[in-house]
Parts: C-alpha cells; sequence; structure tokens
C-alpha cells in the first residue's frame, strides 16, 4: 500500500518538517505520495516533487485551501485516503490540528508523535512527557500518523523526480476563517519562552563581562539568563534569575556559564533538552547534569564559541 | 599562600599551619585565593562578611582529624562550615582573619541505608535536599524540610538543631538523629554512629553536639532516622482574621487529623505581598485580601481521597464555627506546590525588600496571638510607622516576627533602631515563658543578648561544659559565649 | 449559550511516574490522581464566560471509572453548574471518547464545547479535533484567547513559530493551550456548594458508543536513559556536537 504525507507549507515554499515526515515514511516503506493543499503552490509542489523517495505529487490548488484550515482541507484528505495505507503528517501544530480530524472521519484511530516505526502497524510514541514510551498497534484499515521530525532523519530535498499530478479542491465549508497571523520576530526572546538560553553566574565577576554572553546570545537566538550569585552580586538585574525562587525554564539548548551547578539553580533550568556547561572546575556539579561539559577559563572560550557559531 | 600576614601573632603560619594541612588535603582541599574563598566568607543574609587565610575541604574523617590536630596543636581558631545558610552569623569567621574555615562540603557520601532499622549514615557535607531524595528512592521519608534544604547541608542541620516545616509531626533534628560522629577539638574522633533507638549506657553525648552550632566539634557524619513516605497529602491555605483563630483552627484540627497535620504555618497578609513582589510565580488565590493566612497540610499513609475530605470538613466546620473566612484547597500537586511557593518566597522577598528586625522566637502556643499583639503594639509606641512583619510555625509555636522599616524612612536611622527592638520584643517573648531563638540559634546575633535572658546558673553550665571539650577555645570561638 | 467541558482524570502533573516493571503500563495505584491540567485551564475559560454573562450554563463531563467523579467535583468547585460520569473502567481512547462526547452534545445541545488541548497521560492531542469532525463543527485548537461575537467566536491559536486568529462559525469546539488563562484554585465555600451540584451517571451503552479501544499496546518502556554526559576538549568539539549530535543549533 502506498502512504500520503500531507505537505506543509506556505504556498511558496516547502517547510523541512515535511522532510522528516518523508523519511518517516521511507521507514515504514512502500510508494510516498506527497499532498500540496494550497493556493497558487506551483512552487511547492515542484519542491515536493525533487525530495528524494516521493513518487508522486498530488497538487490541490484552490483559494480553500489559502490557509491550512483543517475545516477545509479534511474533507480532501478524507477522499484521497482511502486509496492509502497510511496518511503521515508532521507533529507540528499544523499537524497535529489536521489529522486527528481526518482520522475521526475515516472512523479510524490516530497515532500521534511517532518516534519509531516498529512496523508498518505498530509504532512507538512517547506518552507521559516523554517519561515513558509506548508501543501501539493498529488494527484500522488507513493509520494516519503524526511523526515527530526530530527523531526522523529527514529525506534528501534533491535527488527525486515525481511527478505533479493536479486534483481538484472539495470547497469550502465556511465555518471556519483565516483572520491573521502573527509570527514571533526573532529579537532577544524572552526567558521562558526561548528556544536557547544563556546563564552566567558567579564566575563571570562583573555584569560588564555579561556582554560576552549577550553576544553570544544574540548569535543564537538565545535569551540571557543568570543565577543567584550573579543576580546578588549585582552583575544583573533579578529578572535573569533561573532558579527554584527564580524562572524556571526548559529550552531546547540551556549553555551554564560560570555556574556550580547548586540544587535550586538545576531546580530552574534541568527539564533544558541538551545543558552545556562551561566552567574551570572539573568537579563542579553543573558537569552532572550536562550533556557537554567543557573544563575551561569562560573568558576564552566564550569568544570563540561565538566566533565558531 | 600571601594572606599569613591576616592572622594574628603567627608570622609562621604558612609554614606551621598552612603546608601541613596542604600535605594532608593537597591542592583540592586548600583554597587561599580570596576570590573563590568569597562564598564561604559571606553570609546568606544580613551582612556577614568575614576574613580568612584559608578553606579547607577535607574529603574523609581521618583527613579533617587530621587537619584539626594541627590547628589544636597550633593553636589555629576552626571555623566549621557546612551549607553557610545559617542566620546568626555563626558560620562564618570574624573579620580579623584569625580563624581558618573548614567546610564540609567534600565530606558529602551517603556510608549506609538500613531500610529495616528505617535508618541512613551521611556524612555531614551531604546537602539536605539530597538525602530527602535518596529517602524517597527507597520508599522513606526524611522529614527536615525548610526553605534552604537545596543548600544547607546535614552538618549543619545538626550543629544547628534545626527545625522547619514540618516539626509540628515529626520534631526538629535532635528527634531524627540516631548516632553521631565526631571530630573533638583535640583531633580524636567520636564514632557514636549507632543506629540505636534505645542506648541508656551512660551519658547520650551526640544530644551536647546538636544545637552547639560548631563550638564543641566538627559533625562528620550521622545515623539519620527514616520515617514512612507518606502516600497522600492535602494541603490548604486559608484565610483567617486574627492569629487567635488560626489557634482555634489548629485546636481543631488536631482533634481531628492528630499527627495527620505535618504543617501548620501561620502568614501575615504582608508577607504574601512581599514575596509576590520579589519573587516570580508566587500566587494569590484568594478573591479578597485578608489579614492572616493559614497554609496547613495533612499526609498519611492512605491513598485515595479520605484525606482531602477530612481537611475539607475541618476547614468548613472552622467556617461554621467563624475561625475560617475563606480558602482554598490545591487540587493538585502542582496546585499544591504553588501555595508552598507562598511561603517559600517570604524569606527571599524579605532578603529584597529593605531593612527589617528579624526575631526568630518561640512562646507556648496558646500565648502566640497575645504575642503578636503585645510586640506589635509595644514597637507601634516606641517605633512609629513600623510595618508588622510576621509568620511562622505556629504549630510549634514559632514565629519569625520581622518589622520591617516605615515607609520612606530613612534606613540608617532605622539600623540604629536594631537594640530597642530586640530588647522590646524578647522582654515581651521571654515574659511569655519564650524563646529567643527557637530554631535558628545564638551564633554572633544573639549572643550579647544571652546574659540578660539566660540565668547564670545555666550560663555557667554552658561555660563549663564549652571549657571541658574545648579548653583551648579554638572550636569556632565567639559564637553562642564569649570567651 | 450551554458550554460542555469534558475532563479527564490523570497522574498529577507534579508527580514523577513509574513504569511497571512487566511493561504493561505505568503505576497508578496509590499514584495521585488530579484534573488534567489543560482541562482546568478549559473549565476556567468555560466559568469565566459564565460569569462575564455569555454562557448560561457549564456542564463538566467525564469518561473514566467511578472515582472520576472527585475530578468532576473539582470542576464543579471551580464554578461548573452540574456534571455528568459516563462511567468505564476499560481504556478510554480519543476516537471513543469523541463519539461519547458526540452523543452527550447531541443530547444536551451545548452551542461550545471547550477541551484541553491534550491529556498529560497519553498526550495524544486528538479528542477535540475528533469530536469537530464528528460534530461537522469547526475548530479552534491550541486556543490562547477566546473572544465570543455574534454566532461566531474569534480564537487566538498558538501555532508553530506564533499566533494564528481565525473566526469559528458557532456552534464550535475549542481546545485550551497553556496561555488562555490561570485557572483559579476551588475555594472553600465554593467546594461545599460543589457537594450540592448533581452529578448524573450514565454507560457508554446507554449513549449507544462502543468504547472498544482501537489501538493496542504492546508494552511501555522507560525511554532510553539520559544519556551520561561527555566532557569535550575543546570550543571546536562543542560546536561539533552540538551541531551534528544534538542538533541543538
Ligand atoms: C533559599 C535559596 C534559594 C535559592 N534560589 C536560587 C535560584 O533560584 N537560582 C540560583 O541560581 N541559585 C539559587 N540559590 C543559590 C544557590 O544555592 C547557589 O548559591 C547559586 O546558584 C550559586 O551561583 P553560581 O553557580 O553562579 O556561583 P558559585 O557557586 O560561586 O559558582 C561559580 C562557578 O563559576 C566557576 N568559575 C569561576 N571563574 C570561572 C572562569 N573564569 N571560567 C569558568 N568558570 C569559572 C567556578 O568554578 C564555579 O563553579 C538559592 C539559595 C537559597 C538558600
Ligand atoms: C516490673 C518492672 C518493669 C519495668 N519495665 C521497664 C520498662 O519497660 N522500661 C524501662 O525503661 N524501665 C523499666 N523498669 C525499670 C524502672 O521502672 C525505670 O527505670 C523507672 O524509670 C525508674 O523509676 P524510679 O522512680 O523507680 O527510679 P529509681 O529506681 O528510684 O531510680 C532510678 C535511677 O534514677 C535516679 N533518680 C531517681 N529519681 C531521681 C531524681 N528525681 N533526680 C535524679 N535522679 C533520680 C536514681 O538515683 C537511680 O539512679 C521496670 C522496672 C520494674 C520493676
Ligand atoms: C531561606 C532560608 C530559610 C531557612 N529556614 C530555616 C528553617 O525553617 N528552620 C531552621 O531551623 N533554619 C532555617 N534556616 C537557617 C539554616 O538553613 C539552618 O540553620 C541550617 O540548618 C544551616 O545549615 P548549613 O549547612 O547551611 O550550616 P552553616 O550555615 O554552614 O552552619 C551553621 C552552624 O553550624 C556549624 N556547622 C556547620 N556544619 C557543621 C559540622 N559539620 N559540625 C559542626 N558544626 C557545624 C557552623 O559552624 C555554624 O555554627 C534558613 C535559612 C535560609 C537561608
Amino acid at each position: 500500500m502506498s502512504i500520503l504525507v500531507i505537505a506543509e507549507h506556505d504556498n511558496a515554499a516547502l517547510k523541512a518538517a515535511t522532510l522528516n515526515a518523508v523519511g518517516a515514511a521511507a521507514k515504514i516503506g512502500g510508494d510516498i505520495h506527497v499532498l500540496v493543499a494550497g493556493q497558487g503552490a506551483q512552487a511547492v509542489a515542484e519542491a515536493a516533487a525533487k525530495v528524494a523517495g516521493v513518487s508522486k505529487v498530488l497538487l490541490a490548488d484552490d483559494a480553500a485551501y489559502a490557509h491550512p484550515l483543517p475545516e477545509n482541507v479534511s474533507p480532501l484528505v478524507v477522499n484521497l485516503a482511502k486509496g492509502y495505507g497510511h496518511v503521515l503528517a508532521a507533529a507540528s501544530s499544523e499537524g497535529k490540528n489536521l489529522l486527528p480530524r481526518v482520522a475521526a472521519l475515516l472512523d479510524v484511530a490516530a497515532i500521534s508523535d511517532i518516534t519509531g516505526v516498529v512496523s508498518p502497524d505498530t509504532f512507538e510514541r512517547p506518552i507521559y512527557a516523554g517519561n515513558a514510551i509506548a508501543t501501539v498497534k493498529s488494527a484500522d484499515p488507513i493509520k494516519v500518523v503524526t511523526v515527530r521530525t526530530t527523531a526522523f532523519e529527514a529525506a534528501a530535498a534533491t535527488g527525486g523526480s515525481a511527478t505533479v499530478e493536479t486534483i481538484a479542491g472539495t470547497g469550502e465549508t465556511g465555518s471556519a476563517k483565516f483572520v491573521g497571523q502573527e509570527l514571533t520576530k526573532s529579537e532577544r526572546p524572552e526567558l521562558t519562552q526561548a528556544k536557547i538560553v544563556v546563564s552566567g553566574g558567579r564566575g563571570m565577576q562583573s555584569g560588564d563581562n555579561f556582554k560576552l554572553l549577550e553576544a553570544l546570545a544574540d548569535t543564537l537566538g538565545a535569551a540571557v539568563g543568570a543565577s543567584r550569585a550573579a543576580v546578588d552580586a549585582g552583575f544583573v538585574p533579578n529578572d535573569y534569575q533561573v532558579g527554584q525562587t527564580g524562572k524556571i525554564v526548559a529550552p531546547e539548548l540551556y549553555i551554564a556559564v560560570g555556574i556550580s551547578g547548586a540544587i535550586q539553580h538545576l531546580a530552574g533550568m534541568k527539564d533544558s533538552k541538551v545543558i552545556v556547561a562551561i566552567n574551570k572546575d572539573e568537579e563542579a556539579p553543573i558537569f552532572q547534569v550536562a550533556d557537554y561539559g567543557l573544563v575551561a577559563d569562560l573568558f576564552k572560550a566564550v569568544p570563540e564559541l561565538q566566533q565558531a557559531l | 599562600m600571601s594572606n599569613d600576614t591576616l592572622i594574628t601573632g603567627r608570622p609562621d603560619f604558612a609554614t606551621a599551619v598552612l603546608a601541613p594541612i596542604h600535605a594532608i588535603v593537597g591542592d583540592r582541599g586548600l583554597i587561599t585565593d580570596p576570590g573563590t574563598m568569597q562564598p564561604f566568607m559571606e553570609s546568606w543574609r544580613d551582612g556577614w562578611v568575614g576574613r580568612s587565610p584559608a578553606v579547607v575541604l577535607p574529603d574523609s574523617t581521618e583527613a579533617l582529624a587530621a587537619v584539626v590536630r594541627i590547628c589544636a596543636e597550633t593553636r589555629t581558631p576552626i571555623v566549621p562550615q557546612g551549607g553557610n545558610t545559617g542566620l546568626t552569623g555563626a558560620s562564618q569567621p570574624h573579620a580579623d582573619g584569625s580563624e581558618i574555615v573548614i567546610s564540609t562540603n567534600r565530606l558529602n557520601r551517603i556510608r549506609e541505608i538500613d531500610i529495616d532499622n528505617d535508618t541512613m549514615t551521611v556524612e555531614a557535607g551531604c546537602i539536605l535536599a539530597n538525602i530527602q531524595n535518596a529517602a524517597r528512592d527507597i520508599g522513606r521519608l526524611f522529614p527536615m524540610s525548610l526553605a534552604a534544604e537545596g543548600s544547607c547541608q546535614i552538618g549543619g542541620n545538626i550543629a544547628t538543631n534545626a527545625g522547619g516545616v514540618q516539626v509540628v509531626r515529626y520534631g526538629n533534628m535532635r528527634n531524627l538523629v540516631a548516632g553521631l560522629e565526631v571530630v573533638l577539638p583535640d583531633g580524636r574522633i567520636w564514632d557514636g554512629l549507632r543506629g540505636l533507638r534505645k542506648d541508656n549506657a551512660g551519658y547520650d553525648m551526640k544530644q551536647i553536639f546538636i544545637g552547639s552550632e560548631g563550638t564543641l566539634g566538627i559533625v562528620t557524619a550521622a545515623v539519620l532516622k527514616l520515617s514512612p513516605l507518606p502516600r497522600a497529602t492535602a494541603t490548604a491555605l486559608v484565610a483567617v482574621s486574627a492569629p487567635s483563630d488560626a489557634v482555634d483552627l489548629l485546636t481543631r484540627a488536631k482533634g481531628v487529623a492528630g499527627d495527620r497535620i505535618i504543617t501548620f504555618e501561620l502568614i501575615q497578609r504582608d508577607c504574601i505581598d512581599v514575596a509576590r513582589r520579589h519573587v516570580p510565580d508566587v500566587p494569590d488565590p484568594l478573591r479578597d485580601r485578608y489579614p492572616w493566612y493559614v497554609l496547613v497540610e495533612l499526609a498519611d499513609q492512605d491513598g485515595g481521597n479520605r484525606l482531602m475530605e477530612m481537611l475539607e470538613g475541618i476547614l468548613e466546620a472552622g467556617m461554621e464555627a467563624g475561625e475560617v473566612l475563606d480558602g482554598v484547597v490545591a487540587a493538585s500537586k502542582a496546585q499544591a506546590d504553588s501555595l508552598w511557593r507562598i511561603r517559600e518566597g517570604i524569606p527571599e522577598g524579605q532578603k529584597r525588600e529593605g531593612v527589617s528586625f528579624k526575631h526568630d522566637v518561640s512562646v507556648p502556643i496558646s500565648r502566640v496571638a497575645r504575642f503578636l499583639d503585645r510586640a506589635n503594639a509595644a514597637l507601634e509606641r516606641e517605633c512609629p510607622g513600623i510595618r508588622p512583619f510576621a509568620f511562622g510555625h505556629l504549630g510549634d509555636g514559632n514565629i519569625h516576627f520581622n518589622p520591617i522599616q516605615a515607609e520612606g524612612g530613612d534606613p540608617a536611622e532605622w539600623k540604629a533602631k536594631l537594640a530597642t527592638v530586640n530588647a522590646i520584643v524578647h522582654d515581651i517573648v521571654v515574659d511569655l515563658g519564650g524563646s529567643i531563638s527557637a530554631e535558628h540559634g545564638i551564633g554572633r546575633l544573639r549572643i550579647d543578648e544571652m546574659p540578660r535572658y539566660k540565668s547564670p546558673v545555666e550560663l555557667d553550665m554552658m561555660a563549663t561544659l564549652k571549657r571541658a571539650f574545648d579548653p583551648h577555645n579554638i572550636m569556632n570561638p565567639g559564637k553562642i559565649l564569649r570567651a | 449559550m450551554k458550554i460542555l467541558v469534558p475532563v479527564k482524570r490523570v497522574v498529577d502533573y507534579n508527580v514523577k511516574i513509574r513504569v511497571k516493571a512487566d511493561g504493561s503500563g505505568v503505576e497508578t495505584a496509590n499514584v495521585k490522581m488530579s484534573m488534567n491540567p489543560f482541562d482546568e485551564i478549559a473549565v476556567e475559560e468555560a466559568v469565566r464566560l459564565k460569569e462575564a454573562g455569555k454562557a448560561t450554563e457549564v456542564i463538566v463531563v467525564t469518561v473514566g471509572p467511578t472515582a472520576a467523579q472527585e475530578t468532576l467535583r473539582t470542576a464543579l468547585a471551580m464554578g461548573a453548574d452540574r456534571g455528568i460520569l459516563v462511567q468505564t473502567d476499560a481504556e478510554t481512547q480519543p476516537l471513543a471518547v469523541a463519539k461519547v462526547l458526540k452523543a452527550l452534545v447531541e443530547k444536551e445541545g451545548p452551542t461550545l464545547v471547550i477541551l484541553g488541548k491534550q491529556a498529560i497521560d497519553d498526550d495524544c492531542n486528538q479528542t477535540g479535533q475528533m469530536l469537530a469532525a464528528l460534530l461537522g463543527w469547526p475548530q479552534g485548537t491550541f486556543a490562547s484567547k477566546v473572544v465570543p461575537g455574534e454566532g461566531s467566536l474569534t480564537v487566538t491559536r498558538e501555532i508553530d513559530g506564533g499566533l494564528e486568529t481565525v473566526q469559528l462559525t458557532l456552534p464550535a469546539v475549542v481546545t485550551a493551550d497553556l496561555r488562555l488563562n490561570e485557572p483559579r484554585y476551588a475555594s472553600l465555600p465554593n467546594i461545599m456548594k460543589a457537594k450540592k451540584k448533581p452529578i448524573e451517571t450514565l454507560a457508554p451503552d446507554a449513549l449507544g458508543v462502543d468504547v472498544a479501544p482501537r489501538l493496542t499496546t504492546l508494552k511501555v518502556a522507560e525511554p532510553a536513559k539520559r544519556k551520561a554526559g561527555v566532557k569535550v576538549a575543546d570550543v571546536a568539539a562543542l560546536v561539533d556536537k552540538l551541531k551534528n549530535e544534538a542538533r541543538a543549533i
């Protein structure tokens, strides 16, 4: 049976998440078709046709698909799905919005956020916020699946030569209207929302030296935080403090510079996905939680790091 | 090693003291660089700053004892230090730079866990939170709990006979210690690591060291008593109009819940405001403002919803009796943790709020309300404009009575009133049969008030004890007692 | 307008879960259970709409075991008017729950259903979308703001990289995201009042719904342990690891 992957795009370009979904489809095995539902999305369809492993691209170009409203897109997918064994999309806000709706209309279960393919009908997915991994098997004729993009290698964006087939849309339901969109600008983000946080501690020695971290943060699009000791010493204001009595952060990447790793500090950042510690004391407790530790003088390492990025 | 000039009257400090210590503890165990020593010199709060030529960090009892022997021979005074979170200036050296600091930071192993005996043998430098977690991992509770638990060490808890937020149920540190290992001021090691609940073979020596604030010896390890881990907890924040109503509610709660009450904290409204001003994510869960609040938590071994129903029953009855004005009950652990954030945010908030006059006092629970009324009235007479500020462990009669200077007043002027304020408050405390230090100890903070509030007999017993253990006065001198 | 708020009883958010040794699931015996946090937000939003005079009645419903009544009581103490327990001891999967809810919608006639965007136990993030599909209603998922208008609802949604605003024709389904509001604590007087509010118990059969699971869980395992951290030799090695191993930059 073939697999239908729902493309994610902005009518101009194919989003990278789709490549990971195609990667997951390749693991399942079978002919891979990509659906591009959009308005004026010819370029997206052409890009999708070049993705390695894709054999056919279906383009539904219609004003109803100018924005990915699930009310309009789901009937289209449901019509197509009947000819496929799997319908896949990235587990992005868009994919999560759409696919459960599709599944219910097909009267099949949806399988969210898979991180592994065991067999074409059996998948691994995290539950309890990733504190357990469930292996689930679907008995439904069509498997409707969203894919955790970070768990699958992206398919190569080039190398494929699929055909592009234009298909008709299913029209507008009219029950939902797109009003507007506001994408976050990437100036220095707010501490608790930043994807990357660079924090400094007593080892920074002065408020002036925090400029080093700010420069690094700007290179990375990161927010700047601090330990309590750095706040108490007056290097930075109160609202920089990360920890038990400060802010709790859980970014994708947390870089602790000149911070020893006291329990109260860890309480505010230990759920970060990747932790980097730069400290000159190889026995500093921060190294016990760090994924990557660099034993070095921060005044040398931080500028070097910024250069290297 | 250029700091030896700090040592008064010891020109050979580097060769006679530091070099032999270095030979024992090595590079990792000795800090003399002022920058790196700084965190060991300063107090968490209240601005105690000391100086010292060296911080020594032995990593075994034997090494620590050897260091103390050198100090004893050379009459070098010692400040024992744990997590350095103490609030009485007991864990920092004096400003004259005559003392070395011996830190237990590297004595941080859990030596043994005995599940059947419900005990755990730990080294003095283990951080309290790590001990709590190790107990939880084996399905037990180590019930000592206080806001500094992520930094304070069990040795410091023992040396201060720490209290905290669960004393009403589990007692203070003294109740949680089964045995001790101590290095005496002459460098001998006393191995009293007995995990016994009954041991009447002579004097109970461990009790002498518990609460002695490092003046009689250095605790290097302890056997701790563990309790069953509660399966259920129920937490509420309730509003009352006066402390006397809070006391009535406590008595009512004891009648129904008995020792399921693990926390019963009294909180003045202003404390919540200060916590919210300075600490992120402190909630204000009640719709209206009330003058006083109680944070109450019950715990027991039954799972299920029974405990919650019990708590709601107590509070509803309290409401009908007029003791309780309003309240919220945590519907989830997240909400309970959030309510705790109020309590835990108070010391933090107050630290950032400005000049305040701290008192860690206890009176019999039945007299807490009277104490607050009398003390606030007397202060308002003597220091008009002073802002009442009180919270604390009502369940064991311990109030942190920390009034704040008048709004907009000149901090210097207010600082000058410290002795007056202390005398007013402490006179009332003692008149009501209370103590001028409920849980933090005497250290340097209260040392000069001791003669006013302790009888000559009591002071003489203490001095005799001190001389017996530490004839040369090298163990944390100038703390608790003047030489 | 009536608002229906489905809520789920789950292992408390702040409890560290344990995977059962036999791999059959997660330990739930003797574990603190609470309302799914996203559902608390949904209840709060519904109660606020009622307090603002935009809604007439808030009905909370849960599909689950008898003990899930506690969760309904919590919602009632927050200000919901009455509760419905659809009693089943079976594992509840989103499609089945959506079908039960559809039956209840047909029975109760709400104009709006607000529910949490996902349950923190199975992390499915499906029920709201499925219910909207079955009803043929529009959906405002991952809502961070909900503004009722004349016969419509303007919903601000949290999407990857920012916010999106959609206008939905009522009736509609909304799923609540974290920033929609901060749920209140149940106050004592309201807890007392909630004890007197009605809870109706129904069986899935009575609603004509088959709740049998469609997915079989073959096993539940601990996640791969966080790899022990490594020390890197220099900045170049660090950058290499971050780029190629962790893919964090
Ligand atoms: C009740 C309470 C609440 C608290 N809440 C918080 C909180 O919310 N957040 C918080 O952070 N802390 C909190 N603390 C304080 C906490 O216990 C620690 O004291 C604090 O986190 C230490 O900060 P630090 O790591 O910057 O300083 P230190 O512990 O002094 O560590 C400085 C580190 O910098 C390294 N260093 C120095 N110079 C250099 C250099 N040139 N190059 C590389 N490395 C260098 C050193 O090796 C050392 O490891 C709290 C404490 C208490 C008692
Ligand atoms: C049948 C029986 C059962 C027992 N069961 C137990 C038991 O289960 N647990 C247990 O612990 N003991 C038990 N005992 C021992 C005894 O009863 C206890 O030790 C009890 O506490 C002694 O109290 P007493 O008043 O008889 O003291 P005494 O026998 O008069 O004195 C005991 C010691 O205390 C001193 N002493 C007495 N009064 C004072 C005072 N006011 N000030 C200073 N020192 C004083 C005495 O000098 C002596 O050293 C038992 C004894 C008997 C006969
Ligand atoms: C935010 C905050 C909240 C607090 N809340 C409470 C509370 O609720 N209840 C309470 O009781 N206290 C409280 N405290 C005070 C303090 O945390 C306790 O006194 C704690 O027990 C001190 O432990 P420490 O390891 O930090 O000791 P330190 O501050 O290092 O030392 C305290 C004293 O013990 C001596 N000492 C330390 N280690 C040893 C040792 N191994 N052998 C011999 N002597 C030693 C020191 O010389 C000093 O005299 C609080 C402090 C803070 C900062």
